[in-house]
Parts: C-alpha cells; structure tokens; sequence
C-alpha cells in the first residue's frame, strides 16, 4: 500500500504533468539529458526493450524462415507503393460500394475538420477511440475537446496517458514510461467511476486493469461514436483491418452507431493475399506474438437483418505530408512502414531516452525519419543526429526499410545547399552552418591531398606531450567529459611503414592478385 | 575480381564469394589507426606478412571519407573517397582495418559515385575491399593455424565486435572464430553483446550525454565479465570503450584484434 | 481540384514503375505438417489462456452444459445457427435463460449476458486463431461484450495457417460485414509488460473442438 493520501498522489501528478509539458516544450538535447537523469525513466524503457527483444526473438528462432518472410514483406510493401494511386482508387470503388464513405484529406487540419463534420452531422458529442497513431498524429482529441467533443481513449495505455495528461512514448506501448507504482497512483488519484467514485489504490496489475475495464466498458456502451486507426486497407475487397489484443478495437469499431476510420493513405494493399506476411510479420515484430488477440477485418456497415454494428462507417484517408514522401528519390520506403515498433524497441538511443524525448508522436528510428519529413527539418532537424548509425533498427525492420541510410540521408537534407526541389524536404539546409560546412570543406581538402594528410597526421603525433595537458582535455570536451583523452601515438602507421620497408605501391602492375 | 557485392548480412542469402589467397595485398590503416594505433597498424602488416603475403601500404591513401559522410556531407565525402580509389587502384585484394570503414567503401562508395564517371571503379573496389577479420579467416583461414600460437599463456578476453562489422558486413563470427581458436584465450560474452557502445563518430560529439551513457553501459557490461583485456577490430569503439573504461577506474587494458593475434602468434608486437 | 484529386496527381507525377507481383517472391516460411495441426492449434490456444475441450458430434452440448454449470453461466446467448438451436434446446431447461440472440439493447447486451456461444468457419494451426464470419446469424457482440466467450469448431475445418486459408480461396467472398480472427480472451500488457486477461472483451475464451475427423 502507498503511504500517501490521495491528495499527495494528485498533488505529484499535477507536478508530474506539469513537468511533462515543461520537457516538451525544451529543445531536443534538452529533452534527452532530462530522460537520462531520470532513473526510473531508463529502467522502465531498459526493461521494457529487453522483454520486447526477447519476446521477438522468440517467435523468430529460424533466421533463414524471418529472412524469407522480410523479403517477402517488403516486395508486398514496395509493390503497394509502387501502385499506390490505382489502389487508393480501387480502395475508394470497393469501399463506397460497401457502403462505407470514404473522404481524402490533405492536411491534419484538414482531416480534423472531416472528422468533426462527421460527428457534429450525427450529434455525436461522445466518442470512444481505438488505438490510432495517426490520429495522434493529426492531434485529434485536441481539436474535438475544443468543439466541446469528449474524446476517451480505450487501449489500455492511450487510456492512462491521456488520464495522466501525456502523450504516448511508444507507439505499440503507448504507457511503456511508466512502471506498476505510477500508475497505481494515476488510477486512483485520477480515475473515477460514472458516480464520480475514486478507484481504490492498489498495485495488482489485475486489479488495476479490471478498474479500468469497468470505466471504460460504461463509455463504450454510452459513447456516440468510435475512431479508430486501420492496420492494412484491402483494396480489391474493400476492407479495413485491425489487430489489437486488447477488444478495445472490436468495441470502437462495433458498439457505437457511427465508426470513423482514419489512416494513412500508405497503409493500402492490393488485395487479401498480401496481408497473411504482413499480418505474422507485424505482430511477431512489435510484441513477439503469433498473432494478436484479435484480427478485425471490416468491409461494411450493419446490413439489414443484422444486429449489431454501426450503422454508418467512414474512412478518412490522410495525407499529411505522405504523398510528398512519396516523390523523394531515396526517402519513399519510408511509406514502406507497418508500424511494428521494433526499430524502437531495437534502438539503443532509444532505449536510453524514451519516447517523448523526441517531441513527436513517432519516436525512435521511424520516428526520426518520418517526423522531419511530415513536420520539417526546421522543427524536427536535431533528432535526426540522434543515431549512431549502428543498424539495429534496420536489422530489425519487417519490411526491410533502410532506416540508418534514411536517417543519413536526412542528415545530408539538413545539411545540403537547399536545391528547392519539389520533393525537398521542408526545411532543406536548415542545420547547414557556414562554420560547420567551412570546417568540412578544410576537412575534405586535408584528406583528399596524401601529403597535407601526412603533415597533419605527423603534427598530431608530434604533438602527443600536449594531449597529457589539461588544456588539450578541455578542448576535447565533451569527449574527454566521460574519457580520458586519447594519445596520439610516437609515430604515424605511414611513417612507420615506411620505416619497415613497407612498399607503397605495387612492383609490377601486370600481376594479377589471386592465385586462382 | 567480379564477385557479387555483399548482400545485406541481415539477409540470410549466402555469403559473398572469396578469392584464392593472394600473393600481395593492400591495406588500409584509416585515419583513426594511423594517429593513434599506428602499432596496431603494424602488427597488421607484420601478421600479412609471416603469412607469406606482399602487403602494400599506399603513402597516398588518408581517410575513407565516413565522418563528412555519416554527418550529411556527401560531396566532401565524396572528394576524399576519390583519393582512395586512386591510392588502392591496382587489382588486389585491400584488406581494411576498420569494420566500419570497410563499411564505407563496400556499400557506400558504390551509392556515392553512382552516375559518376568513377562508377565502375567504386564497383570494383568494393567487390575486392575485405574487413581485416574477415580476411584472415575466410581467405588466409588463420583460424585453422591458431593452435601452433607462440604465446599460448591463460587469458580471460572480451571481444567488442563493431556494429559495421557485425550487421553490415555480418562478419562477428569471423572475429569470434579467431578469438575462440586461440589457445589459452577464455572469452566471455558481455551482457547485451551485439549493442552498440555509443561511439557513431560525429554522434559521440553531436549527441554527447547519450553517447556517454551508452559507453558507460558497455564498459560496466564489460567489466562484470571479469575480463582482463578487451579486444577489438575497430579503434573507435576501442577508444570510446577503453577511455570511458580508464575515467570509471576500470584497469581493463584494450588492444586491436591484429595485435593481440600477432603477440599470441609470434611471440613479440601487439602493445595492449 | 479538391484534396482527394491533387493527393493522387502527387501520386501519379511520382509513381514508380509497377513491381513484380510480390507473391513471386520465395518466402520459405515453414507451413505446420497436417498431422501436427491439431496439436499446434491446441497448445498455442492454452499458451493465449484459452481451454480447449475435444468432443464428438453426439456429446458436444453436454460438454458445453457442463463448461457452463462450473463457470456459474445463469444467461446465455447464441447466434441463430444449427449448433446454437442444439445448444438452447439442450441448455434451456438447466439455465435462468437461454435463447439465440435477437434484437437486445446495449445495456442487456453489457450487463445482462454471461456467455456467448459462436461457431468458427476453420481453425488455423500455425496461431490458434478461430475464424468467425459474423452476420445476421453470428452477431459480432457475442463474441466480444460477454465475459465468456464459446466458441465451436469442427477439426475438419483446420488449415495450416492464414496464408493457407487466403491462398485456398477460403476466406468468404464477397467479404462480409465483418470476418474476424479470435486466438485468445482479450489481454493486455500495457502495464509494465504484465499480462493480465479480461482487458475489454471476454476474461475467458473456452473452444469446443469437434473431432469430426
């Protein structure tokens, strides 16, 4: 039992909500040394991706069979690219003779504006969501809230983020930042039943999810309507599909009367062959199942005669930047993406900073891809010098997406003379310095003349008494903040091949290099 | 040499084809060796050398090009590269130093001078360009020779294989086999083994706190092993490793993979 | 020009060359061998927390009558098929109320009913998964808002795995309203990656498995 009263509990999590928003608005590297101080932070996302790897590993013990179903998943997803516009207007014939409404939206605004005429033309004032990263994206819940919409979320973790006033930090395991303790606390110092009941405090994860059920099962059964996102769109059939474990989906999507699909216009396939890969690849990958709880594939409205489901079933198609995505020469296979979370998961920066470290709804490797080109460079440029470009992530991917070369090619975009291309990306050359690029010019001409590199490389060893020098380690700093400062050694490799005779080139150019 | 350029290692497709042993080879110290592992650099030659091999030290070859590169700097990347493929111009095998800038030169420099008039050189290069590990098992097979090591003396040993050798160009194993071979060698394993150790070139000094912790982590993951030495293949992450190893106190001496198998084998060299 | 015509112009000023047909692509993910089916569909059910119970066409109900005198069921719904009528005939007389499931409001639906009774269309081997084609005669609520979830599947209606099924040309078509796949009671692992059952849809899932072959 906690020892402290229920005020003490709500007082620290309006301190904690507080601190959240003040982090959120910091600047990245700011962010980043805020999560790394915090310990319980690191041990929950230290924990978190080690159980997740595991788990993952687990359900893929023959490498030579994950190969096979990578390579497979990403010919399913570039070939959807590749026809995207035919689909997309395939999707949109099916769907609408399915007798669900299909509206297109530029921009989250846009998408926004869809949705609350959706509502406010069906009165809804009540809404129940499933678990939807592009409605995070979009910002949603915000722009209902202020037309006076109440907006619940019902995956489990959505819902404990949105009572404790964040945003998710994962986007499979959106309360993956908090441990048992905290959301202990959350529950009881901010939960309420329907008769404005505080939950009691316990600990027991059961308990705590059984409290929750309760809640939440009560808005269901009442709530005017249900968003969800959508996992894959078939296009041939007309048919969206979700996977959840939770039944929070099945419920968004079948109790209320109204049920608003949003998705990314990137998250179609062909048809329903191409979704048993990406269906095993997308739940082995972010959570090391088989296969979810549930797999709920939608491809109308209630018909007459039947007794349940919603009577009116729309999919708004979002933008938002994709199709511009879609133009870049290298960055297009990050539409390529099923959103597994495993690049996170397999990330260790990430695992050292968490989620909301990166200030955007997508966090880790595909966050760092995605975010600058939806958002910008020119807000989103720092986290893109967040990798160490070690591969995990790429490793990982069930789609085979190339997320280090992604990343070094947003790197190259930020740092690049602006070409003004339609396909830049926004805020192209924003993070090019007249310094920096100085230093990289003088950097490129020292190494690409043998001779300057000699003499610099000979200066630096000559140099080597200066290296003991605290002014030497200052210079270094932030390097030698957590090193001791390297020594440069008596002589260069050049010079000491030279010394033993080491022949620079080779004798007679006619001889071949192997014996064959 | 037309063999096929590597296939990702994360692929499972085979492995790329090896050459017959060759009678002379270039290697390729890098910049980082060059500056502060020059002995490393050495005992590299020297190993080629008792192996019977011609090693060719081209003065004129500097830097793969990888800091502007990896930093978004392709022109000036590219610009350093060109001088690679004019130092390592002849056809034989180079054998590289470093994981991460075999990295460079195998899959990057054919994306850099794509549609440029040196394509086809890049292409080349890479096709004959191997990590140094990787060479000696798979070409030299040293691995099959290890037992007649000159110093056989007992040795607890950490191998830190670099992220570029292990999923670029999927050669770990190679690095493990050599360790294993050794007689007297104990190697352990640290914890979380295949994680980076926060080094990332520029990101060690763009992205310094989270670097820093990253290197914190591998040392203490290290240390709890018991090992005496730490090895490794690539002189950034040994230099990341072992001076956040030395800050923390941690007496765990750190040398190059090509100097501890050239003091083991021969007796002499290899300064941890 | 409204959204939804420049959002696909984009498209089309930047669409590649169409790829080869993915399926094309070798994929040597290994198919469960047939005599292991049964068993790999049993164990990976009972790993998901789910019961599996054999029985024949004769003694089914009253195997499910006895699931449901020891979980305490007092109101059951089925959908309007076969295998549901047998059931309530046979049920009928032990519980407060059983009876196939027509017009009902929300608040019986969530308060008043303890157990639904489904009736899968195939089984897939490789992930435990039920395969549920609702409609006017398979309510999509049963098998969710209810705290105990039955299900009935006939072992001849096994494949290997999804990819099986959908290659098989076995899924409905048209697709109806809704086709779902069941592999377990609703569950959650969203605090600190403890799982816990029951997270919205049923605590309990119990599956009748048919041994009709």
């Amino acid at each position: 039992m906690s020892t402290q009263t229920r005020e003490q509990m709500q007082q620290q999590l309006d301190q904690e909500q507080h601190d959240f928003s003040d982090m959120q608005s910091r600047h990245f590297s700011v962010r980043a040394r805020m999560a790394l101080e915090n310990e319980a932070l690191r041990k929950s996302f230290r924990g978190a991706s080690d159980f997740l790897m595991n788990k993952r590993r687990s359900v893929f013990s023959d490498d030579n069979a994950l190969q096979s179903l990578r390579d497979r998943g990403e010919a399913i997803r570039q070939y959807s690219l590749s026809k995207l516009p035919q689909l997309l207007e395939t999707l949109e014939k099916n769907l609408t003779a399915n007798g669900i409404q299909v509206h297109w939206a530029e921009t989250a605004t846009e998408a926004c504006e869809i949705i609350h005429g959706i509502l406010a033309d069906n009165n809804a004032r009540t809404v129940v969501k499933g678990k939807s990263m592009v409605t995070e994206e979009i910002e949603l819940n915000h722009y209902l809230e202020e037309k006076g919409i109440e907006c619940l979320e019902s995956d489990m973790g959505e819902y404990l983020v949105q009572l404790a006033g964040e945003t998710p930090s994962h986007i499979i395991m959106p309360a993956i930042h908090k441990n048992t303790a905290q959301i202990a606390r959350l529950m009881h110092g901010r939960a309420q039943s329907s008769s404005g009941e505080p939950v009691p405090y316990t600990e027991d994860v059961d308990e705590l999810i059984g409290n929750a059920r309760a809640i939440l099962r009560e808005k269901f059964e009442k709530a005017d309507a249900g968003i969800s996102g959508v996992n894959m769109a078939v296009a041939n059939t007309g048919t969206l599909c979700l996977v959840e474990n939770e039944g929070n989906g099945r419920m968004t999507t079948t109790v209320p009367d109204l049920h608003i699909a949003v998705t990314g216009i990137e998250k179609v396939v062909e048809d329903f062959s191409h979704v048993p890969e990406l269906l095993t690849l997308l739940t082995r990958s972010a959570t090391g199942q088989k296969i979810s709880t549930y797999f709920n594939m939608i491809s109308a409205p209630r018909k007459a005669g039947e007794l349940d489901g919603p009577q009116q079933v729309h999919l708004v198609l979002v933008d938002n930047g994709r199709s511009k995505i879609f133009s870049h020469p290298t960055l297009k296979p990050t539409l390529q993406c099923i959103r597994c979370g495993a690049c996170m998961n397999h990330c260790p920066v990430y695992a050292r900073i968490g989620g909301h470290a990166y200030g955007s709804t997508y966090p880790g490797p595909i966050g760092q891809v995605v975010t600058p080109q939806i958002g910008g460079l020119e807000k989103h440029g720092d986290m893109v010098s967040a990798c160490s470009l070690n591969g995990a992530c790429g490793e990982a991917c069930p789609v085979r997406i190339p997320l280090p070369a992604l990343i070094r090619e947003l790197r190259h975009e930020a740092n690049r003379i602006p070409t003004r291309d339609d396909s830049a990306v926004s805020g192209q050359g924003v993070k090019r310095s007249a310094s920096e690029a100085l230093i990289w010019r003088g950097w490129a001409l020292a190494h690409s003349s043998p001779w300057l590199f000699r003499t610099m490389m000979w200066l630096l060893t000559r140099s080597r008494p200066l290296f003991r020098t605290a002014l030497v380690t200052r210079l270094l700093s932030p390097w030698t903040d957590s090193r001791t400062t390297p020594l440069p050694q008596t002589k260069t490799l050049h010079e000491l091949a030279r010394a033993h005779g080491v022949a620079s080139e080779l004798k007679s150019h006619n001889e071949t290099g192997a014996q064959r | 040499m037309n063999e096929p350029l590597f296939v990702d290692a994360a692929s499972g497709s085979a492995r790329r084809q090896y050459p017959g042993r060759p009678s002379a080879v270039y290697l390729m110290g890098t910049c980082l060796v060059d500056g502060f592992y020059a002995d490393a650099g050495l005992d590299a030659i020297r190993l080629l050398q008792a192996e019977g091999l011609e090693v060719i030290f081209p003065q004129s070859q500097t830097c793969c090009g990888q800091p502007a590169y990896n930093s978004g700097y392709d022109d000036e990347a590219r610009r350093v590269a060109r001088q690679q493929l004019q130092a390592f111009a002849a056809d034989i095998p180079l054998v590289v130093m470093m994981g991460s800038c075999t990295g460079m030169m195998i899959k990057e420099y054919p994306q850099l001078f794509a549609g440029q008039p040196e394509e086809q050189q890049a292409l080349d290069l890479a096709a004959r360009t191997f990590e140094l590990g990787e060479f000696l098992v798979n070409v030299l097979q040293l691995h099959t020779r290890l037992a007649e090591a000159q110093d056989q003396s007992a040795m607890r040993l950490a191998l830190h294989v670099s992220c570029s050798s292990r999923r670029s160009l999927g050669v770990a194993e190679d690095h493990q086999t050599l360790m294993q071979n050794l007689p007297g060698v104990h190697l352990v394993e640290p914890q979380r083994a295949s994680e980076c150790c926060g080094f990332g070139g520029t990101f060690a000094v763009k992205q310094a706190d989270i670097s820093a912790t990253m290197a914190a982590d591998k040392a203490s993951a290290i240390a709890d092993t018991g090992a005496q030495r730490l090895v490794s293949a690539d002189c950034g992450c040994l230099m990341n490793i072992s001076g956040t190893m030395k800050k923390q106190g941690k007496g765990i001496a750190s040398q190059h993979l090509a100097s501890l198998l050239y003091q083991r084998l021969h007796g002499q060299g290899g300064q941890a | 020009m409204n959204s939804r015509d420049r959002i696909l112009q984009r498209l089309r000023s930047s669409a590649d060359a169409p790829r080869p047909d993915p399926l094309q692509t070798p994929c040597d993910w290994p198919l469960p061998e047939r005599s292991e089916w049964l068993a790999l569909f049993r164990q990976n059910l009972s790993d998901n927390h789910a019961e599996v119970i054999e029985c024949d066409d004769n003694n089914w109900p009253e195997l499910v009558a006895s699931v449901l005198a020891e979980k305490g069921v007092s109101v059951l719904r089925s959908g309007n098929h076969a295998e549901g009528r047998l059931l309530v005939d046979s049920v009928s007389a032990m519980l407060d109320a059983a009876c196939i499931t027509g017009e009902q409001s929300k608040e019986t639906l969530f308060h008043q009913i303890d157990a639904g009774f489904s009736v899968a269309t195939a089984g897939l081997a490789e992930t435990g998964s039920l395969v549920i084609v609702t409609g006017a005669n398979e309510p999509r609520t049963l098998s969710l808002v209810p705290p105990l979830n039955i299900v009935l599947l006939r072992a001849s209606a096994m494949v290997a795995n999804f990819s099986q099924l959908v290659a098989q040309g076995r899924m409905p078509s048209p697709m109806p309203t809704n086709v779902l796949l069941i592999s377990g009671p609703s569950k959650t692992a969203d605090i600190q990656q403890t799982l816990a059952y029951g997270a919205h849809g049923p605590k309990q899932l119990v599956v009748i498995l048919v041994m009709d072959i």
